[in-house]
């Protein structure tokens, strides 16, 4: 039974983290990378990682870009509207601690005050290769995920 | 005309009310509060004067007083005025100049937000940029920043100053979204719906409340403020070189037209110039720029009208020029590559033959777009005729840029007002006639923007023919202190005017940075187009105008 | 068995797995997928803002019109492709021009009532009242501009 779990869990794993299909997000600088790296050099599309629009669609938030108090609300009803499971990537300086802009009275000082982070990518902006590398470690974290040993106990 | 005659004209006209500022350069003419709509009429509509549009509205905290500074424009010819205007800081009220420009509706709006100016008569006011429960307005001096908005504090422990400290982030933060609420009350009869913040078509954060009844709206009343990171005020706490990466991120696709209006805003101020040489490298990154920032504005245009491959296309030619980008200044996006008095890089060894080669390569793949979209029966249909605006329109909202020439007002600061080395420069400036449609709709502004990368082109291979040899900059001491005094410099971006009004009280931080941009305004017309005009048509109007939200919120 | 039957058995088994995969995957997936329903997740999505008012309201009538008139002629090719099936028939039979007339018949009936809703206006999205398309008509002429309207 513990085999059979393993490996429907390994197959199902391995479904999940080919097609992470992202919420297409941009809200600063580090939306024209994320563009970039949905573009022809940096192709996000051959991890099986395609843009969607809704995030009833998408498995993946990335954070790309500086999130204002006005923006923050916003993106969390976004959080919350994604459906299980659902993972989020804080891209840039601005997403993981509000970056440059420390020292502003409007900005959020990093993204997981209102979203839990599974991925922090450093960059101002990252270049789509990083880009690629966090959706590749974030593969890595999701076949590393045993829930379906934890549903059945 | 001179700054002496204008003011002249002015005196003649309202006796001392109308009296040159006292203080130093640059020159202004000084105006008392209630007065301001009469006099700005007047500018206006004065034969001589014609000074029709306003460039930029900036309110200044001076401590004592708050100051209201109005740059007026004449595109007819080609002269400039600043008015200013002194309110109580206590009360400070003030006419609405709406009537005049309507382009001021939305920059007072801007000022009473940031300021807590009130403009009386106004038809609107209310904030733009800050969410509508703040407190408080963030530029005047005495401003103390809230610790908590929504439960979201304002602080981040930072580890490696406090490693005992408990981890941040525990989401714990944002308890529940009760306090997001609807922008407005339901209406009867309507149907409201938000083309919000998160939107494959909207460029950028920008929020369109779309009053509609069924596919035909009413009218789409844009939300802005969604990505504003209060970049006028950290200048004030930045010193002047430190501030270049933050100019960056004023329009990210623009970055070196943004470094180069803050370094020579800067400049000015120092009476410092730049070598020949470094002129030239400005204008080289500035036209690559402006290459790479067309393909993004035309492309993303085409994909919001259905058509995905030219965008995949020119993101293809664009990564080109950011591997050029990379080698020159060692950023794909934010360049950083200017320095107050010259540029930070030298051109490397064999870049000028890889630039050269590059151009060999892109110039016929222009012509390429042209036989894959321009034409397309569908594309035009979907452009052409949408959105006209008019000449007067056009100025009176305070479009810049290709929208402005679109609508043929020729008007490009690279030839109507030279900076930097395009005086030696030969090239034509596309203008809309109509080319399928009329004048100034939303085909026109595509093509001018597809025409403007062919001039740029040229221009590149100038510049590389011509490049003088010599310094780069000129030298500085590391710490500048910029002797007090007030300038407005103004560049043109590939989004049309970029204004920057520096003022220094001879301190190592600016006193106040405005920056005037071209998207802000744009965004302002959108709801006048919008009446009658059906929602996909509104994704057309919003991609040819070219709007990008950090250049709207700054 | 008879090559009837054996057809038979051909396309129900076929039916049979088509069903087990689209309906298998589904059960498979509703016994492994969470379950998390939340207030917020069920709200309704606008682009990360609050929704405005109800979704339920008046909506324009010629939504309704556009379909009416789309099922009546909907019908009408439906009850065409049956004279269709046997036409080549009754042809056969010498009958020919009975059938075209009454096929002619039945499509010219329908043809008025397209020509009645054409030019009443009634396929135009933006339906305008002949009073509207005469006082437009009449400011065009005398001068004042189209966006008044």
């Amino acid at each position: 039974m513990e085999y059979l779990l393993t490996n429907t869990e390994w197959f199902l794993n391995w479904g999940r983290k080919s097609s992470i299909w992202y919420l297409l997000f941009a809200s600063a600088c580090c939306g024209i990378e994320l563009m970039q790296a949905g573009g022809p050099r940096t192709d996000l599309d051959r991890f099986g990682a395609v843009p969607r629009a809704t995030p009833r669609q998408a498995d993946l938030l990335i954070v790309a870009g500086t999130i204002t108090y006005k923006m923050a609300e916003r993106v969390r009803l976004l959080y919350e509207q994604m459906a299980e499971p659902r993972y989020v990537i804080a891209m840039g300086s601005c997403a993981n601690c509000g970056g440059l802009f420390q020292g502003s009275y409007s900005v959020l000082k990093g993204v997981d005050k209102i979203v839990p982070v599974d991925i922090y990518l450093p960059g101002c902006p990252p270049r789509p290769e990083a880009l690629a590398d966090a959706i590749l470690k974030l593969q890595q974290k999701m076949s590393a995920e045993k829930w379906l040993r934890n549903l059945r106990a | 005309m001179t700054f002496n005659e204008l003011s002249e004209r002015l005196r003649t006209k309202f006796g001392d009310a109308a009296a040159p500022s006292a203080e130093g350069a640059p020159q202004a003419v000084t105006v008392p509060g209630p007065a301001i709509e009469q006099v700005a009429r007047f500018c206006k509509e004065d034969p001589e004067l014609d000074l029709n549009a306003l460039s930029c509205l900036a309110g200044v905290d001076r401590k004592d007083r708050i100051e209201l500074v109005y740059h007026l424009l004449s595109y007819r010819k080609g002269h400039e005025l600043v008015l200013k205007a002194a309110l109580d800081r206590a009360k400070p009220e003030i006419p609405t100049v709406e009537s005049v420009w309507k382009t001021a509706n939305w920059h007072e709006r801007e000022c009473f937000d940031l300021l807590g100016v009130n403009f009386l008569g106004h038809s609107d006011l209310r904030r733009i940029l800050l969410p509508d429960d703040w407190v408080g307005y963030p530029l005047r001096k005495d401003y103390v920043a809230p610790t908590e908005y929504h439960g979201m504090s304002s602080t981040r422990v930072n580890p490696l100053q406090q490693p005992d400290a408990p981890a941040d982030g525990k989401r714990s933060e944002l308890k529940d979204l009760s306090q997001l609420k609807s922008l407005y009350g339901p209406v009867a009869g309507e149907m409201i719906v938000n083309m919000g913040p998160q939107h494959p078509s909207t460029h950028g954060v920008l929020n369109f409340l779309l009053v509609t009844d069924g596919e035909v709206m009413h009218k789409a009343v844009p939300h802005i403020g969604y990505l504003h990171r209060g970049m006028e005020k950290m200048a004030e706490s930045i010193s002047y070189p430190g501030y270049m990466p933050f100019t960056d991120r004023l329009d990210y696709l623009a970055a070196m037209s943004a470094n180069q209006g803050y370094a020579m805003a800067v400049e000015k101020l120092l009476g410092c110039a730049v070598p020949p040489r470094g002129e030239y490298l400005r204008v080289l990154a500035c036209e690559l720029n402006r290459i790479a920032s067309h393909l993004v504005a035309t492309g993303s245009m085409a994909m919001d009208i259905g058509a995905f491959t030219p965008f995949l296309h020119w993101l293809r030619e664009r990564e080109y020029i950011n591997d050029i980008m990379e080698e020159l200044s060692g950023s794909r996006l934010t360049y950083n590559y200017m320095r107050i008095g010259g540029v930070a890089h030298d051109l490397p060894e064999g870049m000028a033959d890889k630039i050269l080669r590059w151009m060999d390569h892109f110039e016929p793949i222009i012509g390429e777009f042209d036989r894959l979209i321009s034409n397309n029966e569908i594309f035009v249909q979907r452009l052409a005729n949408v959105a006209v605006v008019s000449a007067e329109d056009a100025v009176d909202f305070g479009l810049v840029g290709p929208n402005l020439r679109a609508s043929a007002v020729p008007w490009d600061l690279r030839r109507n007002m030279p900076y930097s080395a395009y005086a030696d420069f030969q090239f034509d400036i596309p203008l809309g006639q109509g080319f399928r449609g009329t004048a100034g709709d939303c085909y026109d502004r595509f093509v001018v923007r597809v025409l403007e990368m062919r001039e740029s082109c040229r221009i590149l291979r100038q510049a590389l023919a011509k490049m003088p040899a010599g310094d780069i900059r000129t030298k500085l001491p590391k710490r500048i202190k910029v002797p007090p005094g007030e300038t407005y410099a103004r560049v043109e971006a590939p989004r049309g005017e970029m204004g920057f009004y520096l003022i220094s009280d001879g301190q190592e931080t600016p006193y106040r940075l405005k920056v005037r941009t071209g998207s802000f305004t744009a965004m302002s017309i959108i709801e006048k187009l919008s009446h009658g005009v059906m929602i996909a048509d509104l994704v057309a109007i919003i991609g040819s105008l070219d709007v990008v939200a950090p250049e709207v919120d700054r | 068995m008879s090559e009837f039957g054996f057809g038979l058995v051909n396309v129900v088994m076929f039916l049979l797995l088509a069903l087990l995969f689209v309906f298998g995957t589904l059960l498979f997936g509703r016994f492994v997928r969470p379950r998390r329903p939340a207030a917020e997740k069920n709200s309704v999505y606008e682009c990360g803002e609050r929704p405005i008012g109800k979704a339920w309201f008046n909506f324009n009538p010629r939504f309704y019109i556009v379909a009416l008139i789309f099922v009546a002629f909907d019908v009408e090719i439906a009850f065409t492709f049956p004279v269709a099936a046997v036409f080549s028939a009754w042809v056969q039979s010498g009958r020919a021009m009975f059938a075209y007339a009454e096929l002619a018949g039945f499509l010219l009936i329908l043809i008025v009532g397209l020509a009645y809703v054409w030019r009443k206006g009634d396929l135009d999205w933006l339906k305008r009242l002949d009073h509207d398309i005469e006082v437009i008509e009449a400011e065009r002429e005398h001068g004042i501009p189209a966006d008044k309207h």
